[in-house]
């Protein structure tokens, strides 16, 4: 689905942010478990997101170091106490935005 | 070059801090491996088809490459270098003092040794001189046949290092023959060596004139010389 850019962007940071809380994980599985557990409603491109995870490893939220499993090294991301305080700290702000959204939107006054 | 490399390119290429661009191209071509491999293994595509495929997944390079570029920006990383590589040269040049400065120390405490001579006697005297213990050695016979005495000079801690360009004594063979000073080895905090070479005096005795007045008499008789 083809979601409004601005929408995208101002959670990216969330979404990342309580995927690496559950387990350290690289790049490339952000992705995919981003795909799969929204039933690919949240399919971008897949190249977007490393500039989101350098910046966010920039703010301290994430840290990162490089693994090899398997004979593959890669990148793994995980997330840091700051980083912790972050995601809670934003998803109370989406909690309360999209409560305020759908608040209006759902509104039922006397003669419309 | 597959596709793959010129993905990675054209990405890195927009990155102006370039020595980011090592770690940004190997995570990228890992994420790019990853997807080749779902790619083949689940929709069944060829080498070419998954490498095509997984490329285009990724979105426009260049977008990608101007946004990290912004974030892994020049200046921070080059003023981050700087101040990196200063710190890692004052540590050598710290390093470096350190160590010749205790090259020097361990230079005074071995002792003496005037090349192409043959030691003679061990002489051990200690005379006095302006607060500081003036050793005299030994004596040695130099191979073109003239003689050496070596010392030693330990300063009292409440002086500064020995003065090595004020000399000391020197040795007065005669009134009519010119006196010879001393040729300094090594100069450390805690003092100096040296050694003074001369010829055998017709007499056998060495006459010491010391830069305070005193005079000091050697007689090469005391010790047993090996002629």
């Amino acid at each position: 689905m083809n979601y409004d850019k601005g929408l995208i962007a101002g959670s990216s940071a969330l979404l990342v942010l309580s995927l690496l809380k559950e387990q350290e994980r690289y790049g490339y599985e952000l992705i995919k478990t981003l795909k799969d557990r929204s039933n690919d409603a949240f399919d971008f491109k897949e190249g977007t997101l490393y500039p989101i995870l350098h910046k966010m490893e920039n703010e301290g939220w994430i840290r990162s170091v490089s693994k090899t499993v398997n004979g593959r090294t890669r990148r793994y991301y995980t997330i840091t106490a700051r980083g912790v305080k972050q995601l809670e700290a934003q998803q109370e702000q989406w909690e309360s935005f999209s409560s305020a959204v759908n608040q209006v939107l759902s509104f039922q006054g006397s003669g419309s | 070059m597959n596709p793959i490399e010129t993905y990675v390119q054209a990405v890195t290429a927009q990155v102006h801090f370039f020595l980011d661009r090592g770690r940004i191209g190997d995570e990228l071509r890992a994420h790019l491996q990853d997807s080749v491999e779902d790619l083949m293994q689940e929709e069944g595509l060829t080498l070419e088809q998954a490498q095509a495929e997984a490329a285009a997944r990724m979105g426009d390079p260049q977008a990608v490459g101007r946004e990290l570029n912004r974030i892994h920006h020049p200046l921070l990383g080059w003023l981050w270098l700087i101040t990196m590589s200063c710190a890692a040269i004052a540590g050598i040049v710290f390093v470096y003092l350190l160590l010749t400065a205790g090259w020097n120390e361990i230079q005074y405490l071995l002792p003496m040794t005037p090349e192409h001579a043959e030691k003679i006697a061990t002489v051990n005297e200690k005379i006095e001189l302006a607060g500081h213990t003036v050793t005299l050695d030994a004596l040695w016979k130099s191979d073109e046949g003239e003689l050496i005495l070596t010392y030693h000079i330990r300063n009292k801690l409440s002086y500064s290092r020995s003065g090595w360009s004020v000399n000391f004594f020197s040795i007065q063979n005669g009134d009519d023959s010119l006196p010879v000073y001393p040729y300094f080895e090594a100069t450390s905090f805690f003092g100096s060596k040296g050694m003074l070479t001369f010829t055998a005096p017709a007499s056998d005795v060495i006459e010491l004139s010391l830069i305070d007045g005193q005079r000091v008499s050697l007689d090469l008789k005391e010790w047993e010389l090996k002629k």
